[in-house]
């Protein structure tokens, strides 16, 4: 269960990533700003909790299925984007930069803050806050001149959150009840 | 348009610049001339703080209060005022006081003696010389005039009130009362003022009231008043005094109080003053305030500070103070200052215990009530006491107390009718209403509801006839000896005598509420060192009314027999019940005979080492007979019989077998009141003195060069080359002592005092409890075995302690680093690697013995070194860098009594501030920093069982551990001894980390428990180290050291797969303290001891509580099977079957054991049967046999001496077929599936045939 939930948390950012290679400057560094914010807020409420309490909570059955639920609906609205910026209608959903990277981006902290006993507690929020911050601002900027064709991006957008679709599917069929 | 906007913008820019012009110079203005000066006081005291803001009175001064330790940035004020009084500041504080006061901000240094900080700045030296004036001479009017006075000089242009008066000079010296401003220069001037104010009492007791210097000035006395008050209602004189120096002694020596009260804050005199007062017979009383508030206080996991403990307790029983009663607490007041508020149920307690004492002084000994409490062993195998017969001894005292005019009448004329009817105690009935009436009027009615919660109803189920409670005693006249009972349900031995951590049961309750109610004592009485009331759940040293006991004793004048040989428990016992100690001495040390029995091999190996190994039949000779002793085993040597040993095993050999020529051993137990007889005189004056004596003649010779320093350091040379001199001359002398000691060499001297020291304490021991029950004196003096510190003697006297606080001393800190270095050389020697973690035990005597030492090796491992103040106090660390130490950072592990955590609480706070150093000390190249990696480690392992990170990141650096709930039982004696009770040492192993787990790091993980812990934090242990530190016993005589030491090996071997390294440290010598393997430490106390005829001869002179002994020893060679077999030749069980059971050397010692105490024979029985049961020992069928006979035989004799003892059955049963059952259990259930498995096979092939 915990590698389904690395992949869904990984693709999830990918989609965030590829998703804001469709924005406009401003937007992808607000997006940035507050993921980054996210990240280094969270790793002084992380230490707090236990490890085994967090993967508990993660894993547990209402939480998974919560989750599913978000994530499909994030694809749904994902993929509503794709369509709509094909079609050049719905420009609002150009807005919205994918919410499921900020829980993707906590639990990915953590996993790092689990991993890696003796680290500075408060070097590690800041360096949470500046790796995200780098990633997520740099991340579209270079995607979008890696794949300048904005109909490959569209594709691989879609693509990643099909993918995600498909896992979650595996993630709630994994769950014993 | 523009032109208008232009001249617009030059209309608003001279409104506003002026403007803004006008608020800069208000605000500078106010900043010069008008705000309030901010004065920033450091390191004052509640009860100061107090004192200073609430005799302000200037509206202009705005005081702020900070600790030393919030001192790395000085906030911004006007003025800096430091208490240097116990102020340390480290370098980067240093600097931030003299950066403020570059700044100019005014620094002014209150020095009040020889102390580390003076940092004065902005003051000319005649103002600093009159704010001196104002702080040194405390009182209202200068606290007001001095903090105005270093207003003006901080801010002079500041403008209000700033008037102030000069200084007021006090009297230095001076006596006072309850009205404020009337002082007094002589005791004659107080006595008058009594007088005159109607509160002298004619032929009332004068009591000097002593209670610091501050207080009768500063205000804030309530608890002082108090007291003077109840002092002088309860008709004394009181003459409360403030003083300092010589003067003070001056001053109490004019006025020869009959009692001084002193609440102590140092020590009330010098030793000449203090040998004046014991001279004098005047007691000194030490009731105390503490700094906590009430809740706090009340708190029974919260000690009191470490700073009251050395200042309020342990300073003053170096004085030979008693009453050591909490006063006071300090409370926030609601201006939020903290005021001393009197704690009237102690006030009570403490002026009780006071009026009874005092009584003893004036009640004619026919009218006295003395209780005596006396103990049994658990298992019933006789009354005990550490080293002491108990029958021949309480007899003889109680003798003589009929000879002192004491009302004994119906003592039985003879020993034997006594000791008969001390076994069989009267039953007195106590009805349950009685019982209950009394237990309201003394509990707390929580506390009663614990007992009630736990045992049920009154009377229970023990000691209980029908509705009544009964109490075992026996009087005589006006003396009750009383059976103290077991604090507790159940049968671990050490839980019961050290602290169940549970309330008593209502028999245990009833017996001391008897002998107070019932019997009504006037005084109380434990005899021998120990009972277990002082192990009653509560707290160490300021107690109150809810613990028991405190409670129990009941402010009775409570005088405690005890060795002097446990110094690190008798001063538990002192602390928790009130007690003073009177100590006897050790069982004296007698010749162990070994050294004749190895003399010719002895001398065969040295010849054979002189002659670099010697000819061959020399060296086969040597083998042959290192064979036949067994010697070799114990050192880990071939036995082949046709090659000699190599010379570095002879040396090995040499040096083994000198140490158990050499072992020192005791005999017959000691009787009370009955000098050593001259032989022992001599033996015992010879293990004190001969030591020492070949030293110092080794020592003058490597002076003059005849010999190395090495040789000087090896003990090994000093036994065979010096010792047998020493020993000639002091026998020669103590044959025939010489009247005039003046012809007496120098160097032979000091053996004479200690023999006078010898003789004189069987006499002065009972005349000290005499005139201790004469509301007298007992003079105080350390504690210890007589062998390492000779000052112990004489005894009869009360035993002290060390302070913490300054621990390790030098001397210790050097011995500590040097045996650290020899611990890793030694590990090194045998692996080929530094260990990466070592760890101690650490234990009250030793830690008051050598004051400090095992602490420092723990430092030096880790690579931190002692930081001291000018006082001489521990206060900081400092990190080795690694360079300097040259090898890696060692990992440390500290598991400790609960007796070292209650006298030594801050020491533990260091060790882990020291592990927390370590921990994050750069690495130095090509040296690993194992401390760093152990607590990366010990986090990722928490961790990973679940904690939060910042959980593990705390938790990472734990390193002392110790018996939970505060209390003092490690649980594993009956696990280990009860082998019904367990199959696997698995589960001891997990017992003993359970019942140690209890982190006391830091104080807000103290007593902590988190599962896991423990055990996180014993990984990767390599060595483990016992300190020892007393010739009085050993690993094999003390079952402390297996149960710790063992159970700390069986805890590691659990954690990790792998039995530690086990060494001992080494202090019984006090010149050469060394590291010693402790496999050869128990084979030569095995040797010289339970397998040597003449030990076993000495101790068939004694009556049942030497035979005891006997019994202790085999349960201990079983503690020691059970959790490090690896201890013991394996050889041993059947040496001491055909020693003890078969009697091989004719000694008579069956006989002796069966007729003096057949219980400690039975025990032995059943010791061998459960290592033959458990596969440690495998006997012969026909010895087994005969064990078991003799076991069934005795099962039909021993009766259990009182409803408390219960013998259980499953204990005496054959333990061989349950266990193997329960073994191959799992097996035979493989075995059955798989022939059920098979049948079903074959039915589906004959089915398809």
């Amino acid at each position: 269960m915990k590698t389904l939930l690395t992949l869904i948390a990984m693709l999830s950012l990918l989609s965030f990533l590829l998703k804001g290679s469709f924005h406009p400057r401003w937007g992808v560094a607000l997006a940035a700003f507050a993921l980054a914010l996210v990240a280094g807020l969270s790793v002084p409420w992380l230490i707090r909790q236990s490890p085994a309490a967090f993967t508990a909570w993660t894993s547990s059955t209402r939480h998974l299925l919560d989750g599913a639920v978000c994530v499909v609906l994030e694809v749904l609205i994902m993929a509503a984007f794709c369509f709509s910026r094909v079609a050049g209608c719905w420009r609002i959903l150009r807005f919205y930069p994918g919410l499921l990277a900020f829980p993707a981006v906590v639990w990915t902290w953590a996993q790092v803050l689990y991993a890696r006993p003796g680290v500075n507690f408060s070097l590690l929020a800041w360096l949470a806050a500046a790796f995200t911050l780098a990633v997520t601002w740099g991340a579209p900027v270079l995607l979008r001149r890696l794949l300048p064709d904005e109909s490959s991006r569209l594709e691989a957008l879609f693509l990643i959150n099909l993918f995600l679709l498909l896992l979650t599917v595996a993630a709630t069929g994994a769950i014993t009840f | 348009m523009s032109g208008n906007c232009k001249a617009n913008r030059r209309q608003l820019l001279k409104i506003v610049l002026p403007a803004a012009l006008l608020v800069l110079l208000a605000v500078v203005f106010w900043r010069a001339c008008l705000a309030p000066t901010r004065i920033l006081v450091v390191n004052a005291t509640l009860a100061q703080q107090a004192d200073m803001a609430l005799n302000n009175d200037n509206r202009h001064i705005r005081l702020r209060f900070l600790d030393a330790d919030q001192l790395d940035k000085v906030p911004s004020t006007d003025a800096l005022m430091l208490f240097s009084r116990g102020l340390y500041l480290d370098e980067a504080q240093t600097a931030a006081v003299e950066k403020a006061g570059r700044r100019d901000v005014t620094v002014f240094t209150l020095v009040l003696s020889n102390q580390s900080v003076d940092i004065n700045y902005g003051l000319t030296q005649s103002q600093t010389d009159t704010l001196l004036a104002y702080f040194r001479n405390p009182s209202r009017s200068n606290y007001r005039n001095g903090l105005r006075y270093l207003r003006r000089i901080a801010t002079p242009l500041r403008l209000g009130d700033r008037s102030y008066e000069a200084p007021a000079a006090l009297l230095k010296n001076m006596y006072y009362h309850r009205e404020y401003g009337r002082y007094f220069p002589t005791h004659e001037a107080v006595t008058e003022y009594l007088k005159e104010k109607g509160l002298y009492h004619s032929g009332g007791a004068s009591v000097l009231l002593m209670s610091g210097l501050n207080f009768p000035m500063e205000g804030n006395r309530a608890h002082v008043d108090t007291l003077l008050t109840r002092l002088t209602d309860a008709g004394c004189n009181v003459y409360p005094l403030t003083a300092s120096g010589p003067e003070r002694e001056k001053m109490i020596r004019a006025l020869h109080p009959d009692a001084v009260v002193y609440l102590p804050m140092g020590r009330l005199g010098d030793d000449d003053f203090i040998g004046w007062l014991n001279d004098e017979n005047i007691p000194v009383f030490n009731p105390y305030p503490i700094i906590q508030p009430h809740d706090e206080w009340i708190d029974p996991l919260k000690p009191i500070s470490s700073g009251t403990l050395t200042a309020r307790v342990v300073v003053p029983e170096i004085d030979g103070g008693i009453g050591s009663y909490c006063l006071a607490t300090q409370n926030l007041n609601p201006d939020g200052f903290y005021l001393y508020t009197p704690e009237t149920e102690r006030i009570n307690s403490f002026m009780e215990y006071f009026a009874r004492y005092m009584s003893l002084r004036t009640e004619p000994n026919r009218e006295k009530r003395v209780a005596i409490g006396y103990f049994q062993s658990p298992r019933g195998d006789g009354l005990i006491a550490s080293g002491m017969e108990v029958i021949p001894s309480l007899y003889r005292f109680l003798q003589r107390l009929r000879r002192e005019g004491y009302d004994v009448s119906g003592l039985p004329e003879n020993e034997a009718a006594f000791a008969r009817m001390i076994h069989q105690p009267t039953r007195v009935g106590l009805s349950r209403e009685q019982y209950e009436r009394w237990a309201g009027e003394t509990l707390l009615p929580e506390k009663y509801v614990e007992v009630v919660e736990r045992y049920g109803t009154a009377p229970g189920r023990i000691m209980a006839r029908g509705d009544s409670l009964s109490v075992d005693c026996l009087q005589f006249g006006h003396i009750l000896l009383f059976h103290q009972p077991k604090p507790a349900v159940g049968e671990d031995e050490f839980r019961l005598v050290h602290g169940a951590g549970v309330a008593p049961p209502h028999n245990y309750i009833a017996a001391y509420l008897y002998l107070k109610k019932g019997f009504g004592a006037d005084a109380l009485i434990h005899f021998g060192t120990h009972g277990n009331l002082e192990f009653t759940p509560g707290k160490n040293v300021g107690q109150s009314q809810a613990d028991w006991s405190d409670v129990l004793v009941g402010n009775l004048p409570h005088f405690y027999f005890y060795t002097t040989g446990n110094v690190g428990e008798g001063i538990i016992a002192k602390r928790r019940t009130h007690a003073v100690l009177v100590t006897y001495l050790t069982p004296p040390y007698v010749e162990s005979g070994m050294r004749q029995r190895y003399s010719a091999l002895l001398d065969d190996i040295h010849k054979a080492i002189d002659a670099d190994g010697g000819t061959q039949s020399l060296g086969l000779r040597i083998k042959q007979e290192a064979v036949r002793l067994g010697l070799h085993r114990d050192l880990g040597l071939d036995s082949t019989l046709t090659v000699p040993f190599t010379v570095e095993e002879l040396k090995q050999l040499d040096a083994f077998a000198e140490e158990i020529a050499d072992e020192k051993i005791i005999g017959a137990y000691y009787t009370l009141g009955t000098p050593y007889s001259e032989r022992d005189l001599i033996t015992t004056t010879l293990a004190v003195a001969a030591d020492p004596l070949a030293y110092e003649r080794a020592r003058r010779d490597r002076d003059a060069g005849k010999i190395t320093t090495e040789q000087l350091q090896n003990l090994g040379y000093l036994h065979h080359h010096y010792l047998p001199a020493a020993r000639n001359d002091l026998t020669a002398l103590l044959q025939r002592p010489p009247k005039d000691t003046a012809a007496v060499a120098a160097e032979l001297r000091p053996a004479l005092i200690y023999r006078e020291g010898l003789l004189a304490s069987s006499h002065n021991e009972v005349d000290a409890m005499l005139r201790a029950l004469d509301g007298g004196t007992v003079a105080p003096a350390p504690g210890g075995d007589p062998v390492l510190n000779p000052n112990v003697l004489p005894t009869g006297r009360n035993m002290f302690s060390i302070n913490a606080e300054a621990t390790p001393n030098p001397q210790a800190w050097e011995d500590g680093k040097r045996l650290a270095e020899e611990t890793l050389r030694m590990y090194y020697a045998q692996h080929g690697e530094y260990p990466r973690k070592v760890s101690y035990t650490f234990w009250a005597g030793e830690f008051i013995a050598t004051e400090g030492a095992t602490l420092a090796q723990a430092f030096w491992m880790l690579g931190v070194e002692p930081l001291r103040d000018k006082q001489g106090r521990v206060v900081d660390l400092r990190v080795v860098p690694g360079e300097e130490l040259g090898r890696p950072r060692i990992n440390v592990l500290v598991q400790v009594s609960g007796q070292l955590r209650d006298i030594a609480g801050s020491r533990l706070r260091l060790l882990t501030d020291a592990v927390k150093a370590a921990s994050e000390a750069p690495a130095a190249s090509g040296w690993p920093n194992y401390v760093a990696e152990g607590t990366e480690e010990q986090e990722r392992t928490l961790l990973a069982q679940g904690l939060s990170p910042v959980r593990s990141r705390e938790l990472a650096t734990m390193r002392v551990f110790g018996p939970l709930n505060s209390g003092y039982s490690t649980g594993m004696m009956s696990y280990v001894e009860d082998a019904g009770q367990w199959g696997a040492e698995r589960e001891l192993a997990e017992g003993y980390l359970n019942n140690m787990g209890a982190a006391y790091g830091d104080e807000d993980n103290w007593a902590d428990f988190e599962p896991g812990l423990f055990s996180a934090a014993l990984a990767r242990t390599d060595v483990i180290i016992q300190p020892r530190q007393s010739n009085t016993w050993g690993p094999l005589s003390l079952d402390h050291v297996y149960e710790f030491t063992g159970g700390l090996s069986l805890a590691v071997r659990e954690v990790t797969g792998k039995e530690p390294d086990a060494m001992m440290a080494d202090y019984r010598n006090s010149r050469s303290h060394r590291m010693q393997d402790a496999r050869q430490a128990l084979a030569v106390e095995t040797r010289a001891t339970i397998l040597n005829p003449t030990f076993i001869r000495e101790r068939m002179n004694g009556g049942e509580g030497t035979a005891q002994m006997f019994g202790e020893l085999f349960r201990n060679v079983f503690g020691w099977s059970v959790t490090r077999s690896s201890m013991l030749d394996p050889q041993l069980y059947d040496d001491l079957y055909r020693l003890y059971f078969e009697d091989s050397e004719g000694l008579g010692i069956r006989d002796y054991l069966e007729e003096t105490n057949p219980a400690a024979f039975t025990s032995m029985t059943q010791v061998l049967l459960d290592c033959a049961s458990k596969g440690y020992w495998k006997p012969d069928i026909a010895r087994l046999q005969q064990l078991k006979a003799l076991r069934a035989q005795q099962l039909q004799v021993v009766e259990g001496p009182s409803d408390e003892v219960v013998l259980r059955e499953e204990r005496l049963t054959p333990q061989a077929p349950q266990p193997a059952l329960q073994r191959y259990a799992g097996w035979v259930g493989a075995v059955l599936a798989l022939v059920l498995f098979g049948l079903l096979i074959l039915l589906l092939r004959h089915k398809r045939s």
